[in-house]
């Protein structure tokens, strides 16, 4: 830790203005000018002593913060100590820096503001709060926490970094799904509902099973009981939710996409679009608890099977925010779904619908008109045309 | 109040400050009478809920009238000695002006920097005490406010960041935190206090240290040049305007008999001070002769032990000699004033004197210490025979010169005056040329008190163009004050060949019984003729009229004469130290701190017994003075102890318990009533046990009971009365805190109780 000294402008004015008037007070004969030079020197040495005692017992640790997402906020808390029995720790400024000492890098962040904290007494902790806009999904990196000061005097800054590295997941934005979209993929589609394998309360016949005390007269299963001497009763199966398994085909090149180039957006975009409707339908299906899994085509990610619950929706999310987008692509394949799966399939394209891909049973969306499926008011939405209703039960390839 | 609206408090404290700074400065006073009250009601009328601002546009025409208005006063006079004066005009308009605008933490910023402009040019127009208290407030000031401004404004712009960071639609960030309370600013305040310790303590050595080239003739109070009312070694006539009443003690002196015994001298004792022979009608002005004779210059070494004679041949004193005790008591200077005609002299620091036989003037030869200007003795005859003067003049007489006045139209109003009281200028047949330079002189004297009026209001003293002020003052006015006087009686008695010259220093006139002293104010600075009466006479006369004076002297005492000394005391050591610091005084202390350190303690010890006898002499106590002084002196050592003794026992009890409410009454209250428990933690400490910070009192006092069961019923009741008075607001009478307070004494937490 070492502090590192940084002057601005008011600070070469204020030295300036000293070196001006300790030139008068050497050709005037006035003491009063004598002294006030005397008064701008001291001013400076005051302002660095103070300012470095201050600096030099603090303590700055970061609480951790797993994830981000994509367009909201992400506040990074601070935790300043001042170790210092007597003095006062006043008018800091908490900040993320690269390696280098440098601001954070753009691509990743939109924006960053940073944490300030009045006064940090001696022996005390005093907790602030930076704000981060992530820009896009990933991984940001943080390596360094900067406090920065001005007290007292604002002549320059003083400026400790303290390598304190974490790694931030930043998930992909979610937007609310349409009603008609989600009502036709959690409606069976093509592809049905599915069974549940476990037992529960539900309506489905799971097996037979010998009566224990306690069982409803009414499950009694007589004709089988009339089999055997002893009395069965139906065991039922557990309530089954919709199942769906969203597919992204990331297989082609950004370069082979079809798309409309004078709208303004970008084959990489589209993509982004996409991984978008993905982590959209996700959260959506975790919200109503449907049952949901995930493939990405051609973009080396595993496949990930259906399941349910808040866990397994940060396990697809993560998926989504570690695709890399300028790795080369696998050749496409359709993938193998296990009949077993009884699921609906929703396939995301980027760009145009390949019917190909999955024909029997899925239901096809693209990329472009991603405010057909979120929503939200799609930037990639030609001018003058509006956005048209989609029938329920989706686009059928 | 919230930080920013704490900061706009004190910035405007600031800027009234540096307000009055200037007004001190630059000797207008009506500038803090009117720009004052308008700085103030913009708090009333910006900061309130009213919030009226004046737009910009406005302040920028403003702004730009102002500079219009200093650019012709510049204009009207060019002198670059107004660039100061002007630019602290035109700093101080925008500054006002801004103060009423909305303005943003960077126009605040700017408000500081005008504010430190305006000092800094006031700096370089005065010197004078009470300017230099004002700035040292103002820098005390100025470093508080510059810390809450970095604190207001960095909690600004970490909002403002905040704010904009937002991408355009994405709604609002999180809120930023900021906490500013009462103990924050404390602590602000301490460190501004500490700071500006540290400042002015750093500013005094850079100060002492400063390599300087000046050398100060003589440090006269007040602003050199400007001020009027002290003593000067010039006399300007056409620039002269007003001479101020002012009632700052110069030095006081005390008349001592040859009997021993202090006395009032007879007459007014007119104090020499500079001996003005030369006259240039082009710029009415009078001045010194610079073309001294080296052969005339006397250097003797004085110390506070015994009279030096100011000649190379022993002077009997035995006969109308005179001891005068001159104590200085604002203003620092190199002259010996002195009254006529000086034999030997005494000082209170060893000195050098340099002794000027052709005039008498002593002076000091500028080698010696720095506070040297603390007092002297000076042995006079009023009335010096032949042989005493011509030792002093250490040679022969000078030539009686043939001498005349070259203003035109004097000569002829002299000769007209002398004729109407039917005065001779030729010498008599029974009498020799001196004692008629006695006759003439005195008849001029008497005709200009009979037919001048004394006044120090020359506001309708209007130079005419091309025409002398002296000849304006004899035809066209007849109304002055001193130089005046004294300029038209030298002028006159030059016209028709008699040796005069003017003289400038103090008159003596006011005497205080009680204290058996002259005192010597800057009002009764003083001009006045002498005219040669002997071979090596001079006579002094007095033109002015005596009465008028002793009577404006009267009317001006007020009962604030009698404290004005403690003020002078600092305002001397302010002129002598601080303003009249230059490069012998810096050699001097350099010489002083590497002298042995007794010796400067035996020098400390005698400026404080001086100083302990002259507050002696003027509460004129004698001997039981002293004791009084003394006992003051104990008693209040005893009471500053007693009160920092008791300020520490309450911070330790409130630290103890972790009391850090702003409410001054509940501290006193709470450390009062809770100081049974200092007490009590001090006795359980006594017996092994410690309270760890994060133990509850009851958790503390349950763990102790159990090691000591004997003492839990006492513990028990003493942690119960610290909850009720902690944090059941339950106030104790007297009877019950001494009962709770015997319990915690009586505390038995011995090892081996049962």
């Amino acid at each position: 830790m070492k502090l590192r000294y940084r002057i601005h402008l008011p600070g070469i004015l204020f030295i300036l203005l000293t070196v001006f008037v300790g030139l008068a007070a050497a050709q005037r004969p006035n003491n009063l000018v004598v002294w006030s030079f005397g008064v701008l020197l001291a001013l400076i040495l005051v302002s660095g002593v103070v300012g470095s005692s201050m600096m030099r017992k603090l303590k700055v640790r970061r609480p951790e913060v797993r994830r981000a997402v994509v367009g909201e906020p992400l506040e990074l808390r601070y935790v300043v100590e001042n170790r210092s029995r007597r003095r006062s720790a006043f008018a800091l400024q908490v900040k993320e820096v690269d390696e280098r000492g440098r601001a954070l890098a753009f691509p990743m962040l939109a924006a960053q503001s940073y944490g300030w904290i009045t006064r940090v007494g001696p022996g005390a902790s005093q907790a602030c709060g930076s704000v981060l806009w992530p820009a896009t999904r990933g991984v940001i990196d943080l390596r360094r926490i900067r406090i920065t000061s001005r007290f007292p005097f604002g002549f320059n800054d003083r400026a400790m970094d303290l390598d304190h590295p974490h790694q931030i997941l930043v998930h992909p934005r979610t937007h609310p799904v349409r009603e008609e979209v989600f009502r036709a993929v959690t409606t069976g589609g093509p592809g049905g509902f599915g069974i549940s394998r476990r037992p529960g309360v539900g309506e489905d016949f799971y097996s037979v099973r010998e009566f224990k005390p306690g069982d409803s007269i009414r499950q009694i299963a007589w004709k089988r009981s009339g089999i055997s001497e002893d009395p069965l009763v139906i065991q039922r199966s557990m309530s089954c939710p919709p199942r769906v398994r969203v597919v992204v085909d990331l297989s082609r090149e950004p370069a082979e996409l079809r798309f409309d180039a004078g709208s303004g957006v970008s084959a990489e975009d589209l993509e982004e679009r996409a991984i978008t409707i993905a982590a959209s339908l996700a959260s959506v299906a975790e919200q109503h608890g449907v049952e949901f899994g995930l493939t990405v085509l051609g973009a080396g990610v595993p496949s990930i099977p259906v399941r349910r619950g808040r866990w397994h929706r940060e396990r697809v999310l993560t998926a989504l925010s570690l695709i890399d987008l300028s790795r080369p692509r696998e050749p496409r394949d359709a993938p193998e779904l296990g009949d077993e799966e009884r699921c609906s399939l929703v396939v995301l394209h980027p760009a145009g619908i390949d019917p190909a891909l999955l024909p029997d049973r899925a239901l096809h969306y693209s990329a472009t008109r991603m405010d057909q499926v979120l929503d939200v008011e799609s930037p990639a939405t030609p001018r003058g045309e509006s956005r048209s209703p989609l029938p329920e039960g989706g686009v059928l390839a | 109040m919230n930080l920013r609206r704490r900061f706009r408090l004190w910035l405007l404290l600031l800027l009234i400050l540096s307000l009055a700074a200037a007004s001190v400065a630059t000797f207008r006073p009506w500038l803090l009478v009117l720009c004052g009250p308008i700085l103030l009601s913009s708090w009333y009328l910006c900061e309130g809920h009213r919030s009226i601002h004046l737009s910009r546009s406005l302040v920028n025409i403003g702004a730009l009238l102002a500079l219009v208005l200093v650019g012709l006063s510049w204009l009207s006079e060019p002198d670059t000695g107004r660039v100061m004066e002007l630019l602290g005009i035109f700093v101080l308009i925008l500054l006002v002006l801004r103060q009423f605008q909305e303005r943003t933490t960077r126009e605040d910023a700017q408000q500081i920097l005008l504010s430190a402009i305006l000092v800094i040019s006031s700096i370089i127009q005065s010197d004078r005490f009470l300017f230099g208290i004002i700035v040292v407030l103002w820098l005390v000031t100025l470093v508080f406010v510059v810390m809450l401004f970095q604190l207001h404004s960095g909690s600004a712009n970490a909002e403002s960041v905040r704010r904009r960071s937002v991408p355009a639609g994405r709604g609002h960030a999180p809120p930023l935190e900021t906490r500013f309370g009462l103990p924050d600013l404390s602590r602000v305040r301490l460190l501004a206090v500490f700071a500006s310790l540290g400042i002015i303590l750093i500013s005094i050595v850079v100060f002492v240290l400063f390599p300087r080239q000046i050398l100060f003739r003589s440090g006269v109070s007040g602003n050199r040049g400007e001020q009027k009312s002290g003593f000067a070694e010039t006399v300007d006539l056409i620039s002269s305007e007003r001479i101020t009443s002012s009632r700052r003690e110069v030095f006081t002196m005390r008349w001592v008999d040859p009997g021993g015994q202090s006395a009032k001298w007879v007459e007014p004792v007119l104090l020499r001070g500079a001996i003005l022979e030369r006259y240039d009608p082009t710029l009415g002005r009078w001045v010194a002769d610079p073309g001294s004779d080296r052969e005339n210059l006397l250097s003797v070494r004085v110390g506070p032990s015994r009279f030096i004679d100011l000649s190379r041949v022993k002077i009997p004193q035995q006969i109308q000699t005179y001891t005068l005790w001159f104590e200085m008591r604002s203003m620092a200077t190199d002259i010996f004033f002195s009254p006529w005609a000086p034999v030997s002299i005494s000082t209170f620091d060893p000195r050098e004197v340099i002794f000027n036989r052709s005039n008498l003037l002593a002076t000091d030869s500028g080698r010696q210490v720095i506070d040297s200007y603390s007092g002297y003795g000076i042995r006079v005859q009023p009335f010096p025979s032949e042989q005493v003067l011509e030792i002093l003049g250490g040679g022969p007489p000078a030539p009686v010169r043939a001498v005349r006045f070259p203003v035109p139209g004097i000569r002829e109003l002299t000769l007209a005056a002398l004729a109407g009281q039917g005065v001779d200028t030729e010498i008599g047949p029974d009498e020799t040329i001196w004692q008629r330079n006695r006759r003439v002189a005195d008849s001029l004297k008497t005709w200009l008190e009979d037919n001048c009026r004394y006044t120090t209001d020359l506001r309708d003293f209007i130079q005419v163009g091309g025409e002398d002020p002296i000849l304006s003052f004899l035809t066209r006015y007849r109304f002055g004050h001193c130089e005046y006087f004294a300029s038209a009686l030298t002028a006159m008695c030059r016209s028709i060949g008699i040796e005069s010259r003017l003289v400038t220093g103090y008159v003596a006139v006011e005497y205080n019984d009680v204290t058996e002293r002259y005192v010597v104010r800057e009002s009764n600075a003083h001009a006045w003729t002498e005219a040669r009466t002997g071979e090596y006479q001079w006579s002094p006369f007095d033109p002015s009229p005596q009465g008028f004076l002793e009577s404006q002297q009267a009317a001006n005492e007020s009962w604030a004469d009698s404290w004005r000394w403690i003020y002078d005391r600092i305002d001397f050591f302010w002129n002598s130290a601080i303003v009249g610091f230059d490069q012998r005084s810096q050699q001097n202390l350099t010489e002083r701190i590497t002298r042995n350190w007794l010796g400067s303690l035996n020098e400390l010890l005698t400026s404080i017994s001086g100083w302990l006898a002259s507050a002696n002499r003027f509460f004129a106590f004698g001997i039981a003075g002293y004791l009084w002084m003394g006992s003051v002196v104990v008693i209040m050592t005893s009471f500053a102890v007693v009160l920092l003794s008791i300020a520490r026992r309450r911070r330790r009890i409130l630290r103890q318990l972790g009391v850090s409410c702003p409410d001054a009454a509940a501290r006193r209250r709470l450390s009062n009533d809770l100081r049974f428990w200092s007490i009590a933690l001090d006795r359980i400490a006594g017996s092994g046990y410690s309270k760890q910070p994060h133990e509850t009192p009851l958790v503390f006092c349950s763990r102790v009971a159990s090691g000591r069961p004997r003492a839990s019923d006492e513990l028990m009741m003493l942690v119960d009365a610290l909850y009720r008075i902690r944090f059941g607001d339950q106030r104790l009478d007297p009877e019950e805190r001494r009962r709770i307070l015997e319990i915690a004494r009586g505390l038995d937490l011995s090892p081996g109780a049962p």
